[in-house]
């Protein structure tokens, strides 16, 4: 065998040990990598597919002023000639009562072109015929409403809008695509026939848009100029839009992180093993061998260790993956479950390459330092001291680098995406510093550290004086060899209080919104339902009044319509004066986040555009209690009646609503009662204040389960870097263990000796973890502050730096275990007898 | 000196097994050392001197054979307990000096006793004491790298005399010094046995150095040679060079 490779493996076999962990600190972190990039790709499939099945796969949705259909078809005709488009078809949602001989039911209607299911995936037809190209007075119904209303085939169907004009029904949809609308109660019937019968019901009609090549939708919204909006379907914004984004990206980030901490963790380790073996180096230069040749040796080794580390990470990335699924995990959190398992392969290249790459770099660093010394120099020395090795130089250019690169980059980024980037400067020059602060500290300032080891030991030295002045000394005076496990413990341990902080200022907040916006109430969905039918859920007993939350209007933000005879409970029934201006003038009820993230404050006037042209609105109040249904946070409530007059919103059936109870009712019976009088009619699907607040509170804390999992992730790394250390520095100081034995210390006494070191290292490194936390916490809660909009405050929690410290200390010193065995075995007599 | 030997070895062997092979390196050898007493062994390299020093010590167990320290037996004391027994009766002087690195020249000295469990600072008086007599009281407060190899054999002298051991093991002393300062840790070890009543075992290649001792033991083939054992008037240089010669060492 080529004499390379022979010393190559012969070095890895013989440090079998150092081997095992090195190889063990680039699996975690190409696992981790992989797992997060993994779940997060299947996490946005699971969420494309989840819209794609409740709605179909339109590139892009454009909608157009175009208001009657003479000029609709004319924009239509136009949109068509665009080379960009490959096709398009028209559509429109609105809402129709089907007549029956006992009254009329409410269903969802969508007027639509054959386009819609062949081209586009709206729907299938699983019975009878599509619609046809001809239009005419026919329908498609849901098998559902089929199967309820007792509608076939062939029968023939009227509308309370359009009594006159008979719909034939020409086939069946599955409940899926369109025909989840509604809960399955769904019509479909032609655009052009319909649109002319039902103008006055139909939802403002739109295009769905297949596209021809690559035109992106800046271009395609400067081409069709003003008239028209171009917005991404649901589909394509899965996942990449608002709090799913940066959480997405949180964890990715998170992801890539641990990643850069395994090998940096390998970095440390080739650069330690390098100290230790410089007198090999020495040794083959003296006979001969080549510095290429060396250089060889100790790629080969790390190449070794960096595509075994790198394909059992890969393969444990994916079993991870699956795991993670398993017990419900997404890139999102816990709440969305992830059901599709596939590869991207590209990134999977991607990380492995880097992991093998970096692990590489590695080794060179520390050789091109090597390649300084003489031979004598080499030889004469026990061991090239890690000083040389881990200069300082390196890492004052990295805490340089980081000064300039994070807000550099930061800026860069932010100018690329069109993201404004002077809120945001503060906090990444805050963070830059922090980081530049504390990795200056425990590289560059190792007299400051030994103080710090010093104050920290000073209480373990009074307890055991022996191993605790040892370990005193030792640490203090050889920081350069912790300095690594420090780095590793305290970036991890300042990242568990810095997320535990943030999901706490969270947790704070919602319980502060959320007892107004939920207590005393049920949230209710079912199929469409008129007026009167919802009307008749106040009959049951313990229902106060049942308030419908379908109507909405968008801009310039949420905007909820409620009936004023339904607001009598919370702010209205202690201000009847207030229920009059809100009932009698444009006014406006705002929610605190709103409020917050608007700068908005009671006696505000805001001008909206309405059907009758610009309104000025007054903010009555800011308050929760009124208008939260789902987990629209930002929202504003309007009196219906305004808002019908205002804005021309269709409010003749609804499908949401809020039920608020008596005082003294009792949610889960009143629960119980509607569901035994209505739940089978109305199907109605019931969620109680109770439940709903369980959710949102444990909501913040599930969402960022998938941290957790990363951090605990971290904190293997830290405790595998640790080890490493230790065991590194145990092969590195047999002749001292050696000494101390000969000297009188009791194998238990050496022991505890390097137990204690981990444990004293532990212990410092949770002190600095917890003290960059801290301020790392602020800037955590003030950058989702200004990314969420949330009205979020700093507030400290002993318990987490407490946990902290004793987490690192417990890692640290469960990691110097095994090299306190492996210092209790060296062989005295051998280890003394040879310099 | 008094008769009872304070270090006594009965018919000590050692045998090295590696796979299929044997190497017999100390063979039945019988030896007392009394109180005070600086004895000399010499002999060619891998004779097994170290080897010797490593079982009188505890370091390594014996084949077979007895090893008799104040007159107890050390064969068959647990690892602890001959840990216990090193701490407090024999005190280690090495070719290498073997000092922690980290450690000041003062604290260096003082581990001995904190090994043993004693506050350095309540033998201020000793330490200073043993420090002013190796003559590096100057130098306490530096570190090992900061000293030159006879400041540092004298700093590992000072931390073998720390904890007053019985016994004194010293494996080629001055192996890695030069001449001069070679005689001056010679003369520190002949002071220690004279002026402190301690028992020296110096293993050494010098036959100057061995004519320190009172006693010059030659061991050859893992045996010691009976006929050439040099005591009284007969230890000195001359008379240990002509032993050398003649067992061809």
């Amino acid at each position: 065998m080529n004499a390379v490779f022979l010393l190559a493996f012969r070095n890895l076999a013989s440090r079998k040990t150092r081997t095992l962990l090195t190889t063990l600190g680039i699996a975690v972190g190409v696992a981790t990598a992989v797992a997060v990039f993994v779940l997060d790709y299947n996490t946005l499939i699971t969420l494309k597919i989840k819209e794609i099945t409740a709605y179909g796969t339109p590139d892009l949705e454009v909608s157009t002023a175009a208001g009657d259909p003479a000029s609709f078809a004319a924009d239509l005709a136009r949109l068509r000639s665009k080379s960009y488009v490959q096709r398009v078809t028209p559509l429109f949602f609105g809402t129709l009562s089907i007549l029956r001989p006992d009254g009329s039911e409410a269903i969802a209607v969508a007027g639509l072109e054959q386009d819609a299911s062949g081209w586009f995936g709206g729907y299938h037809v699983s019975a009878g015929h599509d619609l046809p190209d001809s239009g005419g007075h026919v329908i498609i119904l849901t098998e559902r409403v089929s199967a309820r209303l007792g509608i076939g085939i062939g029968d023939s169907v009227r509308f309370a809008e359009r009594p006159d004009l008979a719909f034939r029904v020409i086939g069946l949809i599955p409940v899926w695509l369109l025909g989840q609308r509604n809960n399955g109660n769904v019509g479909i019937i032609p655009f052009w026939d319909g649109w002319r019968a039902f103008r006055s019901q139909a939802v403002s009609p739109f295009y769905w848009v297949k596209l021809n090549g690559t035109a992106t939708v800046d271009a395609i919204r400067a081409d069709l100029g003003p008239d028209h909006t171009v917005t991404l379907p649901p589909h394509v914004l899965a996942g990449e839009t608002g709090d799913k984004k940066v959480m997405r990206d949180g964890v990715r980030v998170s992801g890539l992180l641990t990643l850069v901490l395994g090998l940096y963790l390998v970095f440390n380790s080739l650069s330690m093993a390098l100290a230790e073996r410089i007198r090999e180096v020495g040794l083959m230069q003296a006979v001969g061998t080549t510095d290429r040749q060396i250089a060889a040796v100790f790629l080969v080794e790390a190449c070794v260790m960096a595509v075994v580390g790198a394909a059992v990470g890969l393969i444990g990335g994916l079993v991870l993956t699956r795991l993670l699924m398993l017990f419900g995990f997404s890139s999102l959190g816990t709440g969305t479950r992830v059901w599709m398992f596939r590869l991207p392969r590209e990134r999977l290249v991607q990380v492995v390459v880097l992991g093998v790459s970096a692990a590489m770099g590695g080794a060179v660093y520390p050789l091109l330092k090597a390649r300084r010394l003489s031979v004598v120099e080499a030889l004469k020395q026990r061991g090239l001291r890690l000083e040389i090795v881990l200069s300082r130089r390196l890492y004052a250019l990295l805490v340089a680098a980081l000064l300039i690169a994070l807000p550099a980059g930061y800026m860069a980024a932010a100018s690329a995406l069109r993201i404004p980037w002077r809120q945001g400067l503060p906090l990444v020059v805050q963070t830059a510093l922090l980081f530049a602060a504390f990795l200056s500290l425990i590289f560059l300032a190792p007299s400051l550290t030994g103080r710090l080891i010093r104050a920290i030991s000073w209480p373990i030295k009074r307890l055991i004086r022996c191993e605790g002045f040892l370990v005193e000394r030792t640490l203090s005076r050889s920081t350069a060899r912790i300095a690594a496990s420090l780095g590793i413990l305290t970036f991890v341990f300042a990242a568990l209080v810095g997320l535990k902080h943030m999901t706490m200022s969270l947790r704070l907040q919602s319980q502060r919104w959320v007892d107004p916006a939920v207590g005393g109430k049920l949230f209710v969905s079912s199929r469409l339902l008129s007026p009167a039918e919802y009307a008749r859920l106040t009959a049951v007993p313990g229902v106060r009044a049942v308030v419908p939350m379908s109507h909405t209007i968008p801009a310039p933000f949420l905007i909820r319509g409620l009936p004023a005879d339904g607001l009598r409970y919370g702010l209205f029934s202690r201000s009847p004066d207030l229920l009059r201006r809100f009932t009698s003038t444009p006014a406006l009820l705002i929610s605190s986040q709103l409020a917050h993230a608007r700068g908005l404050k009671t006696g505000d006037r805001l001008t909206l555009s309405t059907n009758g042209g610009p309104m000025t609105f007054t903010i009555l109040a800011v308050t929760d209690e009124y208008g939260y249904f789902i987990d629209e946070r930002f929202f504003g409530v309007m009196n219906l009646a305004t808002m019908t007059q205002a804005f021309r919103v269709e409010t003749s059936a609804a499908n949401q609503f809020v039920i608020v109870l008596d005082e003294r009712a009792d949610e889960n019976r009143v629960k119980n009662e509607l569901i035994a009088w209505y739940g089978g009619s109305f199907e109605l699907s019931i969620i109680t204040g109770g439940q709903k607040r369980a959710w949102v509170i444990g909501g913040v804390t599930s969402d960022f389960r998938i941290f957790d999992f990363i951090l605990a992730m971290t904190c293997l790394l830290a405790g595998i870097g640790v080890t490493n250390a230790l065991v590194i520095g145990a092969l590195e100081r047999r002749r001292e263990f050696g000494l101390l034995q000969a000297l009188g210390v009791t194998p238990a006494q050496l022991g505890r000796i390097v137990i204690l070191e981990g444990t004293v290292v532990g212990l410092v490194g949770g002190v600095l973890g917890s003290g960059m936390g801290i301020p790392l916490a602020r800037i955590i809660v003030d950058g989702l502050a200004l990314v969420s909009q949330l009205d979020l405050t700093f507030t400290l929690s002993p318990r987490w730096l407490v946990m902290s410290v004793v987490a690192a200390t417990a890692i640290s010193t469960a990691a110097g275990l095994y090299p306190a065995l492996k210092a209790v075995r060296v062989d005295v007599a051998e280890s003394l007898q040879y310099e | 000196m008094t008769d009872s030997p304070v270090l006594a070895t009965r018919a000590l062997t050692k045998v090295f097994t590696t796979g299929d092979r044997t190497l017999c390196v100390l063979n039945g050898i019988t030896l007392s050392v009394q109180k005070g007493e600086f004895l000399t062994i010499m002999g060619p390299s891998g004779c097994g001197k170290s080897t010797l020093l490593h079982l009188l010590s505890g370091l390594e167990r014996p084949t077979s054979g007895d090893i008799m320290i104040d007159g107890q037996s050390i064969i068959g004391l647990s690892r602890r307990r001959m840990t216990l027994l090193r701490r407090a009766k024999i005190g280690f002087i090495f070719q290498f000096f073997n000092l922690l690195p980290n450690l000041t020249v003062r604290e260096n000295i003082a581990l001995p006793l904190l090994i043993g469990g004693e506050r350095p600072e309540s033998r201020r008086a000793h330490l200073d004491a043993l420090m002013e007599w190796v003559g590096i009281t100057d130098r306490m407060e530096h570190f090992p790298h900061q000293l030159s190899g006879g400041e540092m054999q004298r700093v590992s002298i000072a931390r073998a005399l720390a904890n007053t051991p019985a016994i004194v093991l010293a494996d080629e002393p001055t192996g890695n010094v030069g001449t001069h300062v070679g005689e001056e840790i010679m003369r520190l070890l002949r002071a220690c046995a004279d002026d402190r009543g301690q028992t020296i075992l110096l293993v050494t290649h010098n036959a100057k150095d061995a004519a320190r001792g009172d006693r010059v033991l030659f061991l050859n083939d893992g045996v010691i040679a009976s006929n050439y054992v040099l005591t009284g008037p007969e230890v000195n240089e001359r008379r240990i060079f002509a032993c050398l010669q003649e067992l061809g060492i």
